[in-house]
């Protein structure tokens, strides 16, 4: 046998093993090897000893191509192949049905988001109106149901101080103290009427939030499915990081103000796991909490 | 192989009937790869190209009609024997009952073979 004759067969393997690439691994490394194998028993019987008989064999054997054709063939009970299994093989194309991730946002900074007062309310504005889901009839009655939401009207109510009345007194040349007339400043709905229309606004905006979030999710269920990369096996949607940004975006702002949000703004938008949607969530969430405490601050100097 | 030819219907039928005619082969002895593969190769029409037998051989042995066993060799690498087992023989018994009959058949429909004239001759 000659080098040449040699690298005859090493290319015939070669192709072998290329065309192979579409079988199973351990189907791959079994048929190379049978075939490797019959070559070298060939040589052994001695009926190769020079490139004619080496040629020969290798046209007996067949095209690398048809063999695998074979292999394929005969494994009825397999899989036909797909190149998105496998070792190497990208992830196979999944579908999730849409989320309302941005409408709930929205409905949560519209009426629990108006704890800081004007920002929040701002921010789930902002995420109802970029939303798909929702009719313009609906954006506008979600906007003006309580503009700046149920917990503005409180702050509001608590800047203004509600109707204040004061009384002046003199005293006369007696020295008895003279009742004036009482003034009264600001404006104050009767309790009758005032008590109830601060409950409708403070209500008011859950209820309608609740109603909208139905909709929007009646509607979500009716669009096409969204096709996603399911993640890396193992990975689970809500792993220790993501874990760490709802912390540090929910109760972190509380302990630790500005750093914790952030924290938590950088580990949702690392995460692997969350979708952009989740991620804007995310930091509509804290940049509210990135306010909340100049909000307080603003509000302790007034 | 020409494109396509893999539903071609005498590939398909080739297929079908060689995993049985290796099976008949390894009725009589174990026999090793390289041998059976020649075997089978130097009988005209049943293998188009040698290297397409080893897939059938590892199917079979999947199935539970062969069993391999490697056995040194005087002279060159190690061989790998095949033998039938008794799954392969009661195959290979059903096989040849309904071979007989389809080949009957067949040739009586082609007008060809003896079971045509053995046909005609009962029916005259």
């Amino acid at each position: 046998m000659s080098d040449y004759s040699d690298a005859i067969v090493a290319e015939y393997l070669r192709r072998l093993e290329h065309a192979a690439a579409t079988l199973a691994p351990d189907r791959r490394t079994e048929l190379v090897g049978e075939i490797a194998e019959h070559i070298a028993h060939a040589r052994a019987a001695g009926e190769v000893t020079d490139e004619a008989g080496v040629r020969d064999l290798l046209d007996r054997l067949g095209e690398p191509d048809d063999i695998v054709a074979e292999a394929r063939e005969s494994e009825p009970e397999a899989p036909p192949f797909n190149p998105y299994t496998g070792p190497y093989a990208p992830p196979v194309q999944q579908f999730r049905t849409p989320g309302i991730g941005l409408e709930i946002g929205a409905v949560l900074l519209m009426t629990l988001g108006s704890l800081v007062p004007f920002v929040g309310w701002l921010a789930g504005a902002v995420l109802l109106w970029a939303s798909r889901r929702f009719t313009v009839g609906e954006k506008i009655l979600a906007t003006l149901v309580v503009p700046g939401g149920p917990f503005t009207i409180l702050f509001v109510g608590g800047l203004m101080g509600g109707q204040s009345c004061s009384s002046s007194s003199t005293t006369d040349g007696a020295g008895n103290f003279v009742q004036g007339p009482t003034t009264c400043s600001g404006f104050a709905f009767p309790p009758w009427l005032g008590v109830p229309l601060l409950i409708i606004a403070l209500v008011g905006p859950f209820v309608i939030g609740g109603f909208l979030l139905r909709r929007a999710g009646a509607r979500a269920s009716l669009e096409a499915p969204i096709p996603v990369f399911a993640p890396a096996p193992g990975t689970p949607r809500w792993g220790g990081l993501e874990i760490a940004a709802v912390l540090l975006l929910s109760v972190g702002g509380f302990v630790v103000p500005f750093l914790a949000p952030i924290g938590g703004l950088v580990c949702a938008w690392i995460s692997p796991a969350w979708t952009t949607t989740e991620k804007w969530v995310a930091t509509a969430i804290a940049s509210l909490m990135l306010l909340l405490p100049i909000a307080g601050l603003v509000a302790l100097r007034l | 192989m020409e494109p396509g030819s893999a539903r071609n219907p005498l590939t398909q039928l080739r297929r079908g009937v060689l995993e049985f005619c290796v099976l008949a082969l390894l009725g009589q002895e174990e026999v090793y790869g390289f041998d059976l593969v020649r075997r089978l190769s130097d009988v005209d029409g049943l293998v188009t190209s040698e290297g397409t037998i080893y897939p059938l051989l590892s199917r079979l042995r999947r199935d539970g009609w062969v069993s391999t066993t490697w056995q040194e060799s005087e002279s060159g690498p190690p061989r790998r024997y095949y033998a039938i087992t008794a799954a392969g023989r009661h195959a290979l018994a059903g096989f040849s009952t309904e071979w007989q009959r389809f080949r009957d058949s067949v040739d009586t429909l082609l007008g060809t073979g003896t079971g045509h004239d053995k046909n005609r001759d009962s029916h005259e």
